[in-house]
């Protein structure tokens, strides 16, 4: 790994995970203190029953359980995983689009060492945004009295979103490694995200499509059910399956991708591989 | 051991064929130009020696090592000017040069990097993303020469640069040169390869069309005779001439001649009528090589 493009590419990240990191947390202190204000609220609120379904309610609102599970985990991934999408296409696509990339492919160094440096300073980002995250939950949680919800469950409720975001990261890095620009690897993903984001929420509330469920990786991170069952390690342990085959891929591709060429290269990853198997 | 060795280079873009197989050869010390005009495939050949696309086919080597398998030990032997550089923009250019000395490990005299800042005429402490292109220019003719690579590549160095930077480029070149390193440089300016390089390659639509060395060229080029006469020589003059001359131009009183060995039997034709003035010279690189560059083969 190269120390200088790690921290370099930790610094070009530095806003988003400052903002995505102060938003979340500040998102999560905010359930918590809204919490005690709501609950008998929520106890007599009737909900119909599908709503409360697409959000992932198992149970009532009144439960601080249930309570954070919805109003954390029907979003937050969504906006981890949006940081996911913005970091991974930005960290190869983005500078090729700013024709920085190839100053700095002309220094020896190896592809594989500034692929994986950069994903270094990725994941970098997204531990900074994990702790400001939890630094939320932290600050706000020993005031607030939220039942049986103990601080290793605030942690693992926001450790949750990290497999399935990795997951849609690497995604990110594959597309933007055969794309052609960086905008058109973005909106592939963030759709993906959105529809996977979709088809989860409305496979709980539509019975004849209940099926669809198993499709989408949003639906394996656990969200409507982590507090309330426990985490099911398996869904957990293929999203990180598939973050390392997504990874794996987006090396391959960056190996073998011709840097501002401005075209589709799905033969990227086949160059890639010749490349690996040559060396 | 040739600095630069190129076998047989082919690059496919889908059906287009950017490069039709290029070979070449440049030696240690000297500052070789790569000439063609925009869209011959310079850039292309280029980007493959430092490994930022990949040939279809052929083989490129940096003092014998190969460029595409062993790419970072190639790159180790090289400093590199991209065309149109861009540099993260929130650096300063003084971090820039921290920034790419610490990726290649290399800490570069400080007595000869600050020369560098000097003579170019760059402030290195304003934010690149502020630069103009002339300044951002400056910021990688910097680069690719700081660490004092033994082969220093170029794709075309003196764009935007105002022309007293422009010449101080060239001394730094030639003084590369005297340090025995190697300058690869690329451009579609043909006075600029002239006054700078000492052998030179045209590429015209993906494939070498000559290599030649330019004091030779010179030396064996024939020479431009113009001649101003007092008065319109009559018509059937000059219609049998001596021996190695042509007759290029005739306009009223003005007349060209082109000679190579028959200057004797030149003068005493022209002798015959009253002189103006006349003017023996050399024709520049862009007279000779101009045909080139149209297409069409050198006269």
């Amino acid at each position: 790994m190269s120390r200088p493009v790690f921290l370099n590419t930790l610094r070009g990240l530095r806003w988003h995970v400052f903002w995505f990191g102060v938003g979340l947390g500040a998102y999560a202190a905010m359930i918590v203190l809204l919490f005690p204000s709501v609950e008998q609220f929520m106890a007599d609120a009737q909900y119909p029953e599908e709503i409360l379904k697409f959000f992932g309610a198992a149970g009532s609102l009144s439960d601080p359980r249930v309570f954070i599970q919805v109003e954390y985990l029907s979003f937050a991934p969504i906006i981890l995983m949006m940081y996911g999408v913005l970091a991974g296409t930005g960290l190869m696509a983005g500078d090729e689009g700013r024709r920085t990339l190839e100053p700095l492919m002309a220094q020896p160094i190896s592809r594989s060492t500034i692929f994986v440096s950069r994903v270094a300073g990725l994941f970098a980002g997204l531990a900074g945004i994990y702790l400001l995250n939890l630094a939320g939950w932290l600050t706000t949680a020993p005031f607030i009295d939220l039942g049986e919800v103990g601080t290793l469950d605030l942690l693992a409720v926001t450790a949750a979103s990290l497999p399935v975001t990795a997951a849609f990261t690497g995604l990110a890095i594959l597309v933007a490694a055969i794309s052609p620009a960086r905008g058109v690897a973005g909106g592939i993903v963030s759709g993906l995200v959105v529809i996977s984001y979709l088809i989860a929420s409305f496979a709980q509330t539509v019975e004849a499509i209940a099926w669809m469920r198993w499709l989408s990786p949003y639906y394996y991170s656990n969200s409507h059910g982590l507090l309330t069952e426990g985490v099911v390690w398996w869904q957990q342990g293929l999203l990180i399956a598939l973050a390392l085959l997504a990874f794996g891929l987006a090396w391959l591709a960056f190996r073998g991708r011709e840097i501002e060429a401005g075209v589709w290269q799905p033969r990227a990853l086949v160059r890639g591989w010749r490349d690996v198997a040559a060396r | 051991m040739d600095a630069l060795r190129i076998e047989a280079l082919v690059k496919d873009y889908g059906p287009v064929r950017a490069l039709r197989g290029i070979d070449l050869h440049v030696r240690p010390g000297e500052i070789f130009g790569f000439l063609g005009p925009n869209g011959a495939g310079k850039s292309t050949a280029i980007r493959i020696i430092v490994d930022v696309i990949r040939a279809t086919s052929g083989r490129v080597e940096v003092f014998g090592v190969d460029a595409q398998r062993c790419s970072v030990e190639a790159r180790r032997r090289m400093g590199y000017l991209p065309s149109d550089p861009a540099f993260p923009a929130g650096m300063t250019a003084h971090e820039v040069f921290d920034y790419f000395s610490a990726i290649r490990g290399e800490t570069p005299d400080a007595a000869y990097l600050r020369g560098l800042v000097e003579r170019l005429r760059l402030d290195t402490s304003r934010k690149v993303g502020a630069l103009s292109r002339g300044n951002r220019q400056k910021v990688g003719l910097v680069l690719a020469l700081m660490h004092r690579a033994p082969l220093i590549i170029l794709d075309e160095p003196t764009t935007g640069l105002d022309p007293l930077i422009q010449e101080e480029v060239e001394v730094i070149l030639r003084e590369v040169a005297a340090e025995g390193r190697t300058v690869f440089f690329s451009s579609h300016i043909l006075a600029e390869v002239e006054s700078v390089c000492s052998r030179a390659a045209i590429v015209r639509d993906g494939m070498i069309v000559d290599v030649f060395d330019l004091a030779e060229q010179r030396r064996l080029a024939p020479r431009i005779v113009e001649v101003e006469f007092a008065a319109p020589p009559p018509a059937e003059a000059f219609a049998s001439l001596p021996s190695g001359v042509r007759l290029t131009r005739r306009e009223g009183v003005r007349v060209a001649f082109e000679t190579g060995d028959g200057i004797d039997g030149l003068v005493k034709e022209i002798a015959r009528f009253e002189v103006a003035d006349l003017s023996v010279r050399q024709p520049s690189l862009e007279e000779l090589f101009i045909g080139y560059y149209r297409g069409e083969e050198q006269a």
